[in-house]
């Protein structure tokens, strides 16, 4: 069965809520997906797509509770779950350091989680995210690789004098949560590690395939349509 | 000297003359924050260039250092991207894209 699905994004391209609508069809199709601009995007799936829910594999107890651990020692407690969302390399916050690393439209899968800091008076509370940015590619031999291409944090708050503190217990501990992470990705292609792909493409949300509309949260879930060559 | 790093070492100098110890200087894109304590009291000081701007947002990170060239040969990507944001620049605020992103595609 092949599928049709129409995303209607309410809150911007691959951001936060969106309406999904698919047409499931007896017959196989070739796939195409419009391009960006609108807040619609029609992806048309063939059969043979292999699906990868990004967070369900991500935001996982043992994961949460690996960057919850890494976060206290860093003076911080975890708020959010792990999420995952597609974003274009243009919109990665350290483009600006490295412009050419990738093509602007290339995207890159944003994991990332909010954190709660305590500040002493008279300092503000802060809170921020942290995210770890993971370049998924084929080689020339049409093999699925995942590799973490930078990790970028932001905060509100610590005034007057508790953000430089803050910012240096994050920066001390980003190297261990990029660690662990980097550590979870064999795993995420090792059973398809021999499959040849032509073909690698981002869906909003878990990028089910069941006939009907539904509504999820692109700034939550993102997935990874795979086609074998 | 830069004015305000002489006003910095300035207020040290004053404070560990008036009895004040542990002086704590850090300096970030806030400004230079001062702080020490003595016996029981303390004090603090903020030397910011823009108050509206002082601790209100931090940010920090970059790339990963790569040490062997990567084979990429397919990526997914957001195809006409580049086109449509030249077209329609008002599109990347739509897309949460920062201004000082777009001169680069420009």
């Amino acid at each position: 069965m092949s599928v049709t699905s129409t995303y209607t994004f309410l809150q911007g391209y691959f951001n936060g809520l969106f309406v999904g609508q698919n047409t499931v069809s007896a017959a196989d199709q070739l796939f195409t997906e419009s391009p960006p601009g609108s807040v619609v995007f029609t992806v048309h799936r063939p059969n043979g797509e292999q699906l990868v829910d990004l967070g369900k594999l991500i935001n996982t107890d043992a994961n949460v509770g690996m960057v919850a651990k890494h976060l206290i020692s860093a003076g911080a407690s975890l708020t959010s779950g792990l999420r995952v969302q597609g974003t274009p390399w243009i919109n990665v916050p350290y483009f600006i350091q490295s412009p050419a690393a990738h093509k602007p439209n290339d995207m890159l899968a944003r994991v990332n989680f909010d954190f709660h800091i305590e500040t002493p008076f008279p300092c503000s509370d802060i809170d921020g995210t942290i995210s770890v940015f993971l370049f998924v590619f084929l080689d020339s031999q049409k093999h699925l690789h995942v590799t973490v291409d930078g990790t970028w944090f932001s905060f509100e708050g610590g005034a007057p004098f508790c953000a430089g503190k803050a910012s240096d217990g994050l920066k001390a501990a980003l190297p261990g949560v990029r660690k662990e992470i980097q550590a979870l990705l064999p795993p995420l292609t090792s059973a398809i590690a021999n499959v040849k792909f032509a073909n690698i493409y981002f869906l909003p949300g878990d990028g089910k395939k069941t006939a009907g509309a539904f509504v999820e949260d692109a700034s939550n879930d993102a997935s990874l349509g795979l086609l074998l060559a | 000297m830069d004015k305000d790093q002489k006003l910095a070492n300035d207020i040290g100098a004053l404070l560990r003359e008036a009895g004040y110890t542990g002086l704590n200087v850090h300096t970030d894109q806030s400004g230079t924050q001062l702080n020490a304590t003595r016996e029981r009291g303390g004090v603090m000081v903020q030397v910011s260039p823009d108050m509206k701007k002082a601790s209100r947002r931090t940010e920090g990170g970059g790339a990963e250092a790569h040490t062997e060239r990567l084979d990429v040969h397919e990526v997914p990507a957001m195809e006409g991207l580049e086109q449509k944001l030249r077209a329609n620049p008002g599109l990347a605020k739509a897309m949460g894209i920062p201004a000082s992103h777009l001169k680069y595609i420009m």
